[in-house]
């Protein structure tokens, strides 16, 4: 299994919670809300890319409004394969950390 | 709605944004920048919002191109280092290497600039696409016949018959002529008559005077810048008053800019086509001779074949009362201007035009010397990279692709490809003066300033080391790392199959050249030496100014010169004549006694005095010589053999025939046959031949020794300008005249000979490179070698046997391949030297001699080497 950069991680989380709503722009904000730090769509997008090459997501087209200069929106939506990859960095995370606190780090015990 | 206001600026930072993102998600980005930028709209207005997009656009994407760059260029800079690490290793072979093909890239490109010059051939003209010339061919009297010029009554007629011609100009051309301004007197053959649509339809500017009035009425002369100020010097030219043959007063109307030197057309002086009337009508009037070359602009989308088939049976009916007179055809035919030069080969051309033909063989030896240079590096290359086998392997283990491999030796080629551009540069810069002088006006320094050439240099040095260094990067990146690093020693080779075919082609190219170039050399001075009948190098010819309307007075002259000329010490004999070998020629019809009418021959004529052959040493074989003491000789001629031949009587003396000129005709007898002479260059056949007794001449020729030669010459001109002392001396000698008609082959002689000189430079270069190679590479062999014993001369013989292998069987390709392109370019000479076996032997011999004095210095170096030296190696 592929394992993911610290930007797809993110944005798996930030598909994973948006569920039908993930698309451009409120992944965007998302990403902002986790990350507290804004990144573009040039950058989102290739992030979206390698994903997508990864089989970890696959994007649907919307129906055209008339609200984004008459554009299609893109919405990704998790494949079960993503859905493993993030339990298993989820999982990772956790061996990594074990029962490691904020408090404990600054304190400088376990 | 917001941004539809707001669209201009918007698109652009919108249109900046797409650039970098793939078409496949395109719709759903500029979607999202679009909806999140109304948001921002309705938040924080109109001008926060575009400075947004604008931020994105100029600030965030640059910012991510960079540092995705960055990632790459660790990479590059590695390459970078590696490949200058490489180069400072292998000095020797890169400085062959970048100097083999520097040499190769600047002779291609000397090459170049010559066909470039030869193509750009009335180019200049702002209309030369619809310009065209017409002429006409067909057979006349059994003879193929292919004018440059038609009769001039045809053009008027061309204009009002097709609607397709906008306009026409003819340019009617006459012999030498004298013009005199004040004291300064010249003869001038480079001028027209012509029409004022010449400025319509040819982009040649005047600089004075008025396009329309300038040639419109009789009697106005057009100069050009040179003449202008060499006549009149600072001195308002307009109005000025030249003498044209004593006989007539021309008035400046213009002053035009000086042609172009590739045009086909070139001219000091542009006489109104209107003076004719008085002058010469024949020439205007005549629609049996063709006097003049004929050109028409068509109209914008006219098809030329189109053209063509309506012009052809057109002038068949035209012409066709002239051609049945002869028994023949004629026909007519359109030339595309730029085709003229080097494509049209007619009679009477007016510039002794260019050959295909030849431009073609040079672009094929620059491209035989540029594949010569290129797989000298890639010989190099590869040789040199099999040591390297080693670093790619190690590369390859550390997770390098293919790709990555290949992109770096590539990458390295195009470095040394781009300094050795730059050497090149510099060569051709220092170089510039002999190419200059060699290569005639097509070639300037300046003429590679131009963006289309550049482009075709830049192409070609990307081109080169791009190939040159794809077939190393392909062999080498192929190699699998396990392979590469185990076996360290087996992907080295120091016989490698490939490199020897590639060595032996370069051989094979190099023999085949120098073939080329001896038997180019030999055909050349054969044609400079080949007898012609007469002693050229004595013979010297004086141009002579008649009296036009006096004959009598010019007659005397004439005889008083010559007495005078007899007298000199020097000074054998003289003649008088119309022509002289070596100049235009003039030609006439004849119609030999028991043949029918119809049975017309055409055959060069000359008008001679009586002691015209014994002036030219020609020996008489039948018959006799014109005499004074035969007062009938007006009506008798002489004849060569081949014309005796053509005329097929047994016995030519006293046969007639009639003689058809300029409309009018006359009987005369044979009186004599005399032994062929070569009145024009040896690309040409002896044509038949006929020789008038008649006082009518241009030429006085003198047969002089050569001893004390600049004092006769000096005693020639006093006695010139004592009789004819406003005229100017016009003299030369006929070996002078003769030598120009093989200008162009000395040219390609000498041009050939520089590229072998360079194709063997880089031959050698190139065996340095993989001698060295090779020595180092065997050192270890050589130390063993010697310590059990062997000499240095028995190590060189080892090295020069494979080298002899290789000779041999380039001898053998190449001596078929010179023998059948020696041949082929033989053909265009109708008097051709025997191919000689000699200079194939002596081809054979320089490169074998170059090639092994290259490889015996390298090898007896390491030879002589101490052998415990050599056994420590590695």
């Amino acid at each position: 299994m592929k394992e993911l950069t610290k930007l797809e991680e993110v944005v798996m989380i930030a598909i994973w919670r948006l569920g039908d709503m993930a698309y451009g722009v409120e992944i965007k904000k998302q990403v902002y809300e986790i990350l507290g730090k804004e990144y573009f769509y040039n950058t989102l997008y290739t992030t979206f890319d390698q994903l997508i090459r990864k089989g970890f997501i696959n994007k649907n087209f919307g129906e055209p409004s008339s609200v984004r200069g008459g554009k299609r929106k893109v919405f990704f939506r998790m494949t079960e394969m993503g859905e493993l990859a993030l339990e298993e960095a989820f999982e990772r995370q956790s061996r990594v950390w074990g029962s490691i606190t904020l408090d404990g780090l600054q304190r400088g015990e376990l | 709605m917001a941004l539809r206001k707001t669209q201009g600026r918007v698109n652009i930072a919108l249109k900046m944004l797409r650039l970098f993102y793939s078409s496949n998600m395109e719709e759903g980005y500029s979607g999202d920048i679009e909806e999140e930028f109304e948001e921002i709209i309705k938040i924080h207005g109109q001008n926060k919002a575009s400075l947004w997009l604008w931020r994105h656009a100029l600030v965030e994407v640059p910012k991510w191109m960079v540092s995705e760059l960055m990632k790459g260029m660790t990479m590059i800079m590695q390459y970078l280092k590696t490949a200058q690490r490489i180069m400072q290793r292998h000095k020797l072979n890169t400085l062959i290497n970048i100097f083999g093909l520097a040499l190769g890239v600047s002779t291609c490109l000397a090459i170049l600039l010559f066909v470039n010059y030869e193509l750009s051939y009335d180019k200049f003209h702002s209309n030369n696409s619809s310009i065209s010339r017409i002429t006409m061919s067909g057979t006349l009297a059994g003879n193929a016949y292919a004018s440059a010029r038609i009769p001039a009554p045809a053009a008027p007629i061309l204009t009002q018959t097709f609607p397709e011609i906008v306009e026409t100009v003819r340019l009617i051309p006459d012999n030498l002529n004298l013009f005199r301004y004040k004291d300064q007197a010249f003869n001038e053959p480079l001028f027209f008559f012509t029409e004022p649509s010449f400025f319509k339809i040819f982009s040649f500017p005047l600089i004075e005077g008025n396009t329309e009035e300038a040639l419109a009425v009789p009697n106005s002369i057009v100069i050009d810048e040179d003449l202008a100020s060499r006549l009149f010097g600072s001195e308002e030219a307009l109005g000025k008053i030249i003498s044209f043959n004593d006989m007539m007063d021309l008035t400046v109307t213009g002053i035009i800019q000086n042609a172009p030197r590739n045009s086909h057309l070139d001219y000091h002086m542009l006489i109104s086509l209107s003076t004719l009337k008085e002058y010469w009508p024949f020439a205007l009037n005549s629609r049996e001779w063709p006097a003049a070359y004929t050109y028409i602009q068509q109209r914008d989308g006219v098809d030329q074949i189109q053209l063509l088939n309506k012009i052809r049976p057109f002038f068949k009916e035209y012409l066709n009362d002239i051609a049945a007179a002869e028994e023949g055809e004629l026909y007519g035919n359109v030339q595309s201007l730029s085709d003229i030069h080097l494509r049209s080969h007619l009679q009477n051309e007016w510039k002794s035009p260019g050959n295909i033909r030849y431009v073609l063989t040079f672009l094929g030896v620059g491209i035989l010397i540029m594949t010569i240079a290129c797989l000298n590096y890639i010989n190099i290359t590869t040789a040199r990279a099999n040591v390297r086998v080693r670093e790619i392997g190690i590369r390859k283990t550390m997770g390098a692709s293919k790709y990555q491999v290949m992109l770096q030796l590539v990458g390295e080629s195009l470095l040394s490809g781009l300094a050795s551009m730059l050497v090149a540069g510099l060569l051709m810069i220092v170089f510039s003066p002999m190419l200059r002088s060699i290569m005639g006006p097509g070639y300037s320094i300046q003429s590679c300033l131009n963006s289309t050439f550049l482009f075709q240099v830049t192409g070609i040095g990307i081109f080169v080391s791009i190939f040159a260094g794809l077939l190393p990067a392909i062999q080498l990146s192929r190699y699998q790392p396990h392979q590469s690093i185990k076996g360290i020693t087996a992907g080295i080779k120091t016989k490698s199959k490939r490199r020897m075919a590639l060595v032996t082609f370069q051989f094979t190219v190099l023999v085949g050249l120098i073939i080329m170039t001896l038997g180019i050399v030999q055909q050349v001075s054969f044609m400079q030496n080949q007898p012609l009948g007469f002693k050229k190098e004595q013979l010297l010819a004086i141009r002579m100014i008649n009296d036009h309307g006096d004959e009598g007075n010019t007659l005397l002259r004439f005889n008083t010169l010559k007495q005078e000329m007899l007298n000199l010490q020097h000074v054998h004999s003289a003649t008088l004549s119309s022509h002289v070998p070596g100049t235009r020629y003039y030609e006439g019809q004849f119609a030999p006694e028991g043949e029918s009418r119809h049975t017309v021959m055409t055959m060069e004529t000359y008008q001679v005095g009586e002691d015209f052959l014994s002036t030219y040493q020609i020996t008489l074989l039948q018959g006799r010589d014109f005499s004074s003491e035969f007062s009938g000789d007006t009506q008798s001629i002489l004849i060569n053999e081949a014309a005796s031949e053509q005329f097929a009587w047994e016995n030519p003396i006293g046969k007639r025939v009639t003689y058809t000129s300029h409309g009018e005709s006359g009987e005369y007898r044979v009186a004599g046959v005399f032994h062929n002479f070569h009145s024009q260059s040896l690309h040409h056949a002896v044509k038949p031949m006929v020789l008038f007794k008649s006082s009518h001449c241009h030429y006085l020729t003198l047969y002089l020794d050569r001893k004390d030669l600049r004092n006769t010459l000096l005693q020639i001109s006093e006695v010139w300008k004592s009789i004819e002392s406003d005229n100017p001396f016009d003299h030369f000698f006929l070996d002078d005249q003769f030598n120009q008609f093989y200008q162009f082959e000395s040219l390609m002689g000498s041009i050939i000979q520089c590229f072998t000189i360079v194709g063997i430079c880089i031959g050698c270069l190139g065996l340095i490179g993989l001698i060295a190679f090779t020595t180092e590479r065997r050192t270890k062999e050589v130390g063993i070698r010697k310590s059990i014993g062997a000499s240095s001369s028995s190590i060189v013989m080892l090295f020069l046997e494979e080298f002899g292998v290789m000779l041999i069987v380039a001898n053998v390709l190449a001596w078929p391949l010179g023998y059948f392109s020696l041949k082929m370019w033989l053909t265009n000479f109708a008097y051709k030297t025997e191919i000689n076996l000699v200079i194939f032997v002596l081809a054979s011999i320089t490169t074998a001699l170059v090639g092994m004095l290259t490889i015996a210095y390298w090898v007896l170096r390491a030879a002589r080497a101490n052998p415990v030296e050599a056994l420590k190696y590695e």
